[in-house]
């Protein structure tokens, strides 16, 4: 006599075969002792198997997972804050430091009153000229050569590089991280 | 009526960080036991399911609803689980030694021991068989038998191709099977010749 397969068997205990084939292996069952004996082991090993008891972990677990996770959001709290605003921070404080070198060289403070008494929408251009005829005068006493470029026209193309770059961080933190899936 | 695992995601999502309890309370112990099953080990496992859950709250804005929750939680559990495993210098796949596997296959459906299969002794004996079964066998017959997953499911949460999931579960089974008949019938001639030791 031909017995059923291991396969066969698990099929059938996991309700996988269509109605015509549990037919025909059924016909086999009432006829086989063997192949009854072979799925009732089956069948209890399954039933043991759903019926283990579950392994639980210490009593304090929940406890300590959420005090990870309440030093883990601390955390990113500050990392939030800077994905957010720290490229801002950076043009800030970059912006802030050359403003600082340029403000406190020589010639600039020579040219400091005189530049007061211009209008304020001058002023920005004339403190380029001037800082740009005081890098000149650096490198050539250095004993180097620059072509001096200090025009208004140069100035105002250094006004159009700053609003881009702030442009350009405004558009990475508005629209990029949108698209990338990160939380701002 | 309880909250579903949605519900609360939603809540933690909108800044409820506390009803994650709720989450990790519901699923720690199916979690924990397939982890255990994969670690061997009580600590290390629940280290891992630690670490799982912390990972799994830093991923719940990426969680599509659609999915189940269990099910994409248990991937998490089986990689840290797995990369655990690999730290510790045992990588998680197929043991070299598959006899019980063969003696399975080569031994007709007929000749099992007689023993009550419901009594408490049967289910001690598959627990204890279950326990030294090899991490890849022991978390897919969990997988299947405690969390009650599919084959489709399993194949999302161990990341294994179909027809390998189906055959190792096929393998689990009979080892498991042929280890548990061989405990069976050891007691039986150990009860045996003890019966033989009286009478004389």
């Amino acid at each position: 006599m031909i017995h059923l397969t291991s396969s066969h068997i698990f099929q059938l205990l996991d309700g996988a075969l269509d109605p015509s084939e549990k037919k025909r292996l059924g016909n086999h069952l009432e006829t086989c002792g063997e192949c009854r004996q072979e799925l009732a082991l089956q069948r209890a090993l399954a039933r043991s198997l759903r019926q283990q008891a579950l392994a639980s972990p210490s009593p304090q677990f929940t406890t300590t997972v959420m005090r990870h996770l309440l030093f883990y959001e601390r955390q990113s709290a500050l990392l939030h804050f800077m994905m957010k605003h720290g490229i801002m921070l950076a043009l800030i404080v970059g912006l802030s430091i050359l403003g600082y070198a340029l403000l406190t060289t020589p010639g600039w403070e020579m040219t400091k009153d005189k530049i007061q008494t211009l209008q304020p929408e001058k002023r920005i251009t004339q403190f380029y000229v001037t800082a740009n005829r005081e890098l000149v005068q650096q490198v050539h006493n250095a004993g180097g050569k620059i072509i001096d470029l200090a025009s208004e026209e140069n100035a105002w193309l250094f006004v159009v590089t700053a609003a881009i770059i702030v442009m350009l961080a405004l558009f990475d933190r508005l629209v990029v991280r949108q698209f990338m899936g990160i939380r701002t | 009526m309880p909250n579903s695992d949605f519900e609360i995601i939603q809540r933690i999502l909108a800044g409820e960080t506390r009803a994650y309890a709720e989450l990790v309370d519901r699923h720690k112990d199916r979690a924990m036991t397939l982890a255990m099953r994969i670690l061997k080990n009580r600590e290390d496992a629940e280290e891992a399911l630690q670490d799982a859950f912390v990972r799994a709250f830093k991923a719940l804005d990426r969680f599509e609803m659609k999915a189940s929750f269990a099910t994409w939680f248990y991937r998490i559990v089986f990689n840290v689980c797995s990369s655990a495993l690999g730290k510790r210098g045992r990588a998680y796949g197929i043991p070299l030694d598959e006899d019980n596997l063969e003696a399975a296959l080569n031994t007709p459906p007929a000749g099992n021991p007689e023993i009550e299969f419901d009594s408490s002794a049967f289910q001690r004996l598959v627990h204890e068989e279950i326990e030294r079964t090899a991490p890849a066998y022991g978390a897919i017959l969990t997988l299947f038998f405690i969390q009650e997953l599919g084959y489709e499911e399993i194949v999302e949460v161990t990341g294994l191709p179909l027809g390998t999931v189906k055959n190792r579960l096929f393998r689990a089974r009979m080892m498991l099977r042929e280890a548990v008949l061989k405990r069976m019938r050891e007691s039986i001639s150990e009860s045996g010749s003890v019966k033989q030791e009286i009478a004389q």
